[in-house]
């Protein structure tokens, strides 16, 4: 570790911690459909949307009636981009001629962009046309961070309504949430990335003479010279930068953010991360704002700082030591190089910016990577991992996050309430039966799907094995990655494990789904259930929400949640693994 | 013939999702 990389790591909090008010405050203003500056543009044009829609803005929905509007949106949506996949080869846009989608794949990756996950079992330049990746999957990556932003502005409804049988329009808050927030801050984050060289055309792939021809062999032994390159382009910038603010994580190319023309210095790198977290910080002042509680909001963020710094720490940490079994080679600290593992890492980014990465984007449901977290060493390589299995809460996926950190929030309540034996409530709102089955409904429903997939992964050796390049407890950690990032709805990827074959698509699509809408139901029920609640006034029994005995609580229940049900299944991946490399085993 | 697979899936998960909507909802009105 150095000095130096600590600083661009307090920099870079810093600057979210700035950022943060004054983007709950506007976050506040547009889901209270108070006035901003935006408005004399956008007004009219969500005015003529709701015209053409049908949609009445006055309308309010029951809770019920929020998911379904959701779940509709949802699936119209998906199956769009399943048929822009499937017909790819007759539709425009398609300069290199790529054939329509395979089915499987089509399915997965439709449900993939659909939940926010963007998990990517394929080669995007060589498989997607540019058709493709605006309409398909760019939209979607609008689409999807928008639902969630919906449904977290929909769960802080609920806290802050009293006696109310409704949550808001989900059409309004879709379409408020896509004009206002996702729109213009991605068009600015776009040019911004513009000026550091990510490319924006709609040109043919290049082909180049290399300056000095490779010869190579196949695997039937014929040798042939290489002397032309392909070098893919795109309008990646535009994707780009919705990619990062909505925490989707896709890559344009398959190097995703360590591809030179995705994220080529460390400027756009550090723009990168900051546009991950910086709508789920908002969101936390939003909270606080929203429900006339301002100290909540910032308890809430105390929480997830902590996580971010801790899962920080011990990330740049591992990943600064030296690879015990590297004998004979300089992994010290120099004027010359990074130090410590530089393996599956960008020499532009190095090792702090690295780890800082690879931390943000699994805190957050983003799933964008700048290096190889397959690389990484094994306790470096636990760190993205748990983030991911704590629930993506720390900071979390633009309104993924703020919804499960609140579901942790009323399990937190609850359990103090047991303590103090008393009815737990939060913000006035009692807690009962019904809001603690929903919320542990919430997160077992994570758990299950993990690790009963990756069971059935590791038992089948025909389906979940044989496409698994590494053995021993690091393909396990491979295996487990990939459920957890689906589950997650994250979206990055150890390497190592084909995931292109029909179990992986589609066990893989299936723990999104259900890993997306499964979570989201009794997140909703909950948040419509405390709508329709009384406030009672505080007494000298309520546990109060705002101060840092709450936060120490929270973080608690947090890690103790993801220890107790993860620690099992850890111990056998990463922490074996990690004992191994001590004693001279590598996988 | 994978398509039609695909999009019966579709429809099937997300009916069922709806169906998981009210059952979420009655079991509220089953506990009272």
């Amino acid at each position: 570790m150095s000095l130096n990389g600590w600083l661009q790591i307090a920099v870079f909090i810093a600057t979210v911690l700035l950022l943060a008010k004054p983007m709950g405050g506007y976050l506040t203003r547009v889901f209270e459909r108070r006035r901003t500056f935006l408005d004399p543009v956008l007004v009219p044009c969500e005015r003529l949307l709701y015209r053409l829609t049908g949609v009445n803005p006055e309308e309010e929905m029951r809770w019920t009636q929020y998911a379904v509007a959701m779940l509709i949106f949802s699936a119209a949506t998906l199956l769009l981009t399943y048929i822009v996949e499937r017909l790819q080869n007759l539709l425009p846009l398609n300069p290199q001629h790529l054939p329509g989608v395979e089915s499987a794949l089509a399915l997965n990756t439709a449900i993939s962009f659909t939940t926010n996950t963007n998990w990517q079992s394929y080669v995007p330049e060589s498989t997607m046309s540019y058709l493709t990746q605006m309409l398909g999957l760019a939209t979607h990556n609008f689409w999807s961070a928008a639902v969630g932003i919906a449904l977290a502005i929909a769960f802080i409804r609920g806290i802050s309504r009293r006696e109310a049988n409704t949550l808001g329009n989900f059409w309004v808050d879709l379409t408020r949430a896509t004009l206002w927030v996702l729109l213009p801050i991605s068009t600015v984050l776009a040019l911004a990335l513009v000026s550091q060289g990510v490319v924006q055309n709609l040109r043919p792939y290049d082909t180049v003479k290399l300056v000095e021809p490779q010869k190579v062999t196949d695997a039937h032994g014929t040798v042939t010279t290489v002397a032309t390159q392909t070098i893919a382009q795109g309008p990646v910038a535009s994707q780009e930068a919705i990619k990062m603010l909505g925490t989707n994580g896709g890559g344009f190319f398959n190097g995703n953010s360590a591809h030179p023309f995705e994220n080529p210095t460390p400027l756009s790198n550090f723009l990168q991360m900051l546009a991950i977290f910086l709508i789920p910080a908002g969101l936390t002042v939003t909270l606080g704002q929203m429900v006339g509680s301002p100290k909540h909001g910032w308890a809430v963020l105390g929480a997830m700082v902590v996580l971010w710094f801790a899962g920080t720490t011990t990330c740049y940490w591992a990943e600064s030591q030296a690879n015990p079994l590297m004998h004979g080679v300089d992994q010290h600290v120099s004027s010359l190089q990074a130090g410590g593992n530089m393996e599956g890492k960008e020499v532009r980014f190095g090792v702090a910016n690295s780890a800082l990465f690879a931390t943000v984007t699994t805190d957050a449901s983003c799933g964008a990577v700048n290096s190889a977290h397959d690389s990484y060493m094994p306790l470096g390589g636990l760190v993205p991992m748990a983030n991911i299995l704590l629930g993506e809460i720390v900071f979390g996926g633009v309104g993924a996050g703020m919804y499960g950190m609140l579901v942790f929030v009323v399990a937190s309540v609850f359990i103090a309430g047991l303590m103090v034996g008393r009815t737990p409530e939060y913000l006035g709102k009692k807690i009962e039966a019904y809001d603690v089955q929903m919320s542990m409904l919430y997160l077992l429903i994570f758990p299950l799907i993990i690790l009963g997939f990756s069971s059935v992964s590791v038992l089948m050796p025909n389906l979940g094995l044989s496409s698994l390049t590494n053995h021993g407890p690091h393909g396990l950690s491979e295996i487990l990655y990939a459920y957890t990032s689906a589950t997650g709805n994250n979206g990055s990827a150890f390497a190592g494990l084909s995931a292109n074959t029909h179990w992986y698509n589609y066990s893989l699509g299936a723990a999104m789904f259900f890993g997306r809408f499964m979570m989201i139901i009794p997140m909703l029920a909950v948040a419509g259930n405390l709508a329709r609640k009384k406030i009672v006034p505080a007494s000298a029994g309520t546990f109060p929400v705002t101060t840092p005995l709450f936060t120490v609580l929270l973080i608690g229940v947090i890690l103790i949640v993801g220890a107790l049900t993860f620690f099992p299944v850890l111990s056998l991946g990463p922490v074996l693994e990690h004992l191994l490399l001590r004693a001279g085993h590598a996988f | 013939m994978l398509d039609v697979v695909a999009i019966l899936s579709f429809v099937v998960l997300f009916s069922l999702s709806v169906f998981y909507v009210y059952g979420c909802e009655n079991l509220k009105g089953k506990r009272k």
